[in-house]
């Protein structure tokens, strides 16, 4: 029994990666390096306007005074910005109308990734705004969403056409000083999406985008913002896949999300980069900030995330919580194997009265992989009544890897009540025997019990992701599982 | 700010460099070159490490002190103005004065039944092989405010005791700290208990004089197989000291070290505990209630390493904070790849009585070992409506309801203590720290008037 039980953690914690493989499209870069000419020429490539340069120009100086935060419990390689390709878009660049003229190849490989672009659309009723390697490939159900006036483009496309929004909100939740990688990648940004729902629309199908990566060594900076109009109401997918590459790349993204007035946002990502293989080697840095701020009444902002790939995850989803009686949720999924490292969490920070917030993390860790939540739950002074609850579980697969919690409580009101939890466990031997005793073999039963310890997570994901996200969580520890 | 004093305080260690190792040199050369180094390189903990986070030292560090280098210079008998009076305490008691055991005390050295009992200083020639097997062998080169210690102590409290043997009494160590100037004190207390050898302390702290003190105090504690040790620290100095204890220990297999820290007082408190976990079995209790009010800053800080299979530990610290005190936690639990069948517990609740009050608490895991038992919580709230109205609609007063909810909330700690007379004095005293009616035993609060 445990010589078959050792046998099966090894092919679990020793599976590799699936999605590995490289698609040969033209792909149109700039010199490797990173300084102001490379900046400006970014920024003409993309037409912008002037007030874009000058953001990009203020980040990057500000940039250089900046040095990598090293608090997180990883290990980061030294990463030399100077080698690193800032700008890659694919060769042929015309504006699709159908998508018979999307490349031949390109499409491919999203079939190969299991997104029918097409039949997705159709069948599911997702619009997706598919981003590879920098730039808006295609867009679809733009007509149906600007009937309703929701705007819902690449981030290019919105600096063109919506220069008032743009200016408005972008670096207002995430500013270019926030932390390095924020200014980094408001220095150098390429591309992403952009959302803008209107006053009390409430938009009709989920909005989806897959960020992927590819040309070799450049690494993919986005940007998303979002922003939802009073009593508005949208839902955001966001699922990443990268090829098998043996260098690590950079992935540095930027998300801003703001809820006005009884707006509620969701967010939900679903991300499987290349981890890296088994030895360690390879893999993608995913180093994001992701911030949201609930700045009307009433408000809420939800993530969701499911985070099973990148070999270094440097991330926390957070929720300012400014305005009155606003909601603040983090859920969270993250799995680490073989030499995979994630120190992810999450921010509230409890601004306005009554405002809430709740936080779930279930991390599992295989391999020889750590693991970690770091969370800061702050209350400030003005935040009478303010609530929140954390819980955080770890699970230990085999005794290589590592399990940590970091929570932070920061209180300075007494009306608040801040609760927070956590425990760490293996999945029992008496769990598998009363799942063996009953016929189920160790290997279903290991899928079953990490499933049923994943699935209050799962369960707040749309419904074509919670599928997609529990097959992952298969995959990543394949051999078995599943 | 924080490179000048790097010199401050070495100079101090530097220009008196011979009474810091005359007796033994070959024995404290070595640790004081050690501290000395690393001290030059890790400084005064900033709020921007880590580990200080929450607390700023610099401020108290950067005044001009006294420092107090030798026992004499007190001439007075302090038994004529110091005596402890909780009642009925069946407890033998010493004394230090500014970090120097008291000359007067009525244990000097070796006891008849083999115990040692006495001044550090003096065990350095008394006992010196126990000594130099011991002092100093927790010391970790993480932490400025421990190299600090290791590089400017000159005595403290030194207790042993042998295989098989157990302390008859239980000990209390009163710390007194009395000056005419701001006074800088440092202090090194070593506890060693051999096998199956037990032993009870409590330990005070008290300000004698209305000046401002900074004490740095580190306690190293050996346990080795199955030995036991109680342990009561009871903090209670005036508004405008800043205290720094650092109580280091090492525990072998199936031995238990069961402390419980009390802060009652203390302008400014950080304790830290660096706890090692060694030998299979051995097991840990660590619980703390702090009761900060007026502009108090309270941080304690308990790192806890699992490193043998088998242990056990457990954390439990309780604040009730009133006024514009502060007050951090963090706790944090190691548990090594080999530490598997580990039990570790990890809590920290938090009572918010005023608006100004703050609390901040990190209680973190880091864990290496898949087949443990790990859990921890941390809540900051105040008292439960419920119970409020509970004791409302029988009859008693809000006030008087809030009472007993609060101290109710302190008993999970308070009942650790392990000597019922003292538990009850301690009972008393927080029942009138809550009240605001008393905030020091009698006899500190006619000294300070």
């Amino acid at each position: 029994m445990a010589a078959e039980q050792d046998e099966i953690l090894r092919e679990v914690t020793g599976s590799e990666y699936k999605y590995g493989f490289v698609t040969d499209i033209e792909i149109e870069t700039i010199p490797k390096g990173l300084n102001e000419d490379i900046i400006r020429m970014i920024s003409a490539k993309k037409e912008e306007p002037e007030f874009m340069l000058e953001f990009r120009l203020k980040a990057f100086r500000h940039w250089q005074k900046m040095s990598m935060p090293n608090w997180a419990h990883l290990r980061i390689p030294p990463i030399d910005y100077q080698d690193i390709i800032y700008y890659a878009a694919p060769r042929k660049k015309p504006r699709y109308n159908s998508l018979d003229e999307v490349d031949p190849e390109l499409l491919e490989t999203f079939n190969k990734l299991g997104i029918p672009l097409e039949e997705q659309a159709h069948l599911a009723g997702v619009a997706v705004d598919a981003v590879m390697d920098s730039i808006s490939v295609k867009t679809t159900f733009k007509e149906t969403l600007a009937e309703k006036g929701i705007i819902f483009c690449s981030m290019s496309e919105a600096i063109r056409e919506h220069p008032d929004l743009v200016k408005k909100y972008l670096g207002s939740v995430v500013p270019y000083t926030d932390n390095y990688f924020a200014a980094l990648n408001s220095a150098v940004f390429s591309d992403g999406s952009f959302c803008y729902i209107p006053k009390g629309v409430r938009c009709p199908m989920e909005l989806s985008t897959y960020f992927r990566i590819n040309a070799a060594n450049t690494g993919q900076f986005e940007r998303t913002l979002i922003i939802a109009d009073d009593d508005s109401y949208v839902s955001y997918l966001e699922g990443c896949t990268a090829p098998m590459r043996d260098e690590n790349q950079l992935h540095a993204a930027v998300v801003e999300l703001i809820a006005l007035n009884n707006a509620e946002i969701k967010y939900s990502t679903v991300q499987n980069w290349y981890p890296g293989d088994k030895n360690g080697k390879g893999g993608i840095y995913n180093f994001v900030t992701k911030r949201g701020i609930c700045k009307g009444n009433n408000s809420k902002i939800s993530w969701t995330q499911v985070e099973t790939g990148s070999a270094i995850t440097w991330k926390y989803p957070s929720c300012i919580l400014r305005g009155d009686n606003s909601v603040g949720e983090f859920y969270s999924v993250a799995l680490t194997n073989n030499y995979q490292q994630a120190d992810t969490g999450t921010k509230m920070i409890h601004i306005g009265k009554n405002t809430r917030s709740r936080i779930v993390s279930k991390g599992i860790s295989a391999g020889k992989s750590n693991n970690s939540y770091r969370g800061l739950v702050k209350i400030l002074k003005t935040a009478e009544n303010a609530r929140n609850f954390s819980q955080c579980d770890s699970l230990l697969i085999g005794n290589n890897c590592g399990a940590h919690t970091f929570p932070y409580l920061e209180v300075e009101n007494p009306s608040a009540i801040v609760e927070h939890e956590a425990t760490t466990s293996k999945i029992g031997e008496d769990q598998i025997f009363y799942c063996n005793q009953r016929g189920i073999s160790t290997e279903d039963a290991v899928a079953l019990i990490i499933n049923g310890y994943a699935k209050e997570v799962l369960n707040q994901l749309p419904m074509e992701f919670a599928v997609e996200a529990q097959k992952l969580l298969q995959i990543s520890l394949e051999g078995s599982v599943g | 700010m924080e490179d000048n004093l790097i010199p401050t305080y070495t100079g101090v260690y530097l220009n008196n460099k011979a009474l810091f190792t005359e007796d033994v040199p070959q024995l404290l050369e070595p640790i004081r070159q050690q501290a000395l180094e690393d001290f030059s390189t890790l400084g005064i903990p900033t709020n921007k490490l880590e580990r200080y986070r929450y607390i700023d030292l610099l401020p108290s560090f950067n005044k001009k002190y006294d420092f107090y280098l030798k026992p004499n210079l007190l001439n007075l008998k302090i038994e004529d103005i110091f005596q402890c009076d909780v009642p009925q305490l069946d407890m033998k008691e010493v004394l230090t004065i500014n970090g120097f055991y008291y000359q007067n005390n009525i244990f000097k050295g070796w006891q008849p039944d083999g115990t040692y009992v006495g001044s550090l200083r003096q065990a350095m020639h008394e006992a010196p092989e126990i000594v130099a097997k011991y002092l100093n062998k927790t010391y970790t080169a993480n932490d400025g405010l421990l190299s600090l210690n290791s590089l400017l102590f000159l005595d403290g409290l030194f207790i042993y005791v042998p295989k098989n043997k157990s302390l008859a009494f239980p000990l209390q160590l009163i710390n007194l700290l009395i000056a005419n100037n701001d006074l800088f004190a440092t202090q090194r207390n070593l506890i060693v208990l051999e096998e199956n050898a037990a032993a009870t302390l409590v330990v005070c702290d008290h300000a004698l004089s209305s000046v401002q003190f900074l004490s740095n105090t580190s306690t190293e504690i050996f346990a080795e197989q199955n030995a036991s040790l109680k342990l009561t620290m009871l903090q209670n100095v005036n508004n405008k000291a800043t205290a720094i204890t650092t109580t280091n220990i090492h525990q072998a297999s199936n031995s238990q070290v069961h402390s419980v820290v009390l802060t009652l007082h203390g302008g400014m408190v950080r304790n830290n505990f660096n706890i090692k976990l060694t030998g299979e079995g051995a097991d840990n209790q660590t619980h703390g209630l702090y009761l900060p009010d007026a502009s108090q800053h309270i941080d304690n800080s308990v790192f806890i390493e699992h490193i043998a299979p088998h242990c056990t530990s457990n954390q439990l610290f309780k604040g009730i904070l009133d006024d514009t005190s502060y007050a951090a936690f963090t706790g944090r639990i190691y548990v090594d790849r080999e530490a598997q069948k580990t039990s570790a517990y990890q809590k920290c609740s938090n009572l918010l009585l005023s608006p100004q009050a703050k609390v901040n608490a990190r209680p973190q895991l880091e864990i290496y070992a898949d087949d443990v038992k790990c859990t921890h919580g941390a809540t900051a709230g105040q008292v439960n409506d419920e119970a409020m109205f509970y004791l409302r609609s029988r009859g008693i007063s809000a006030q008087e309801a809030q009472f007993l909810l609060t101290f109710a909330f302190a008993y999970e700690v308070t009942q650790n203590i392990p000597l019922g007379d003292l538990r009850f004095r301690m009972e008393e005293l927080i029942n009138k720290r809550l009240r605001k009616e008393l905030g020091r035993c009698h006899n500190c609060m006619i000294t300070l008037g």
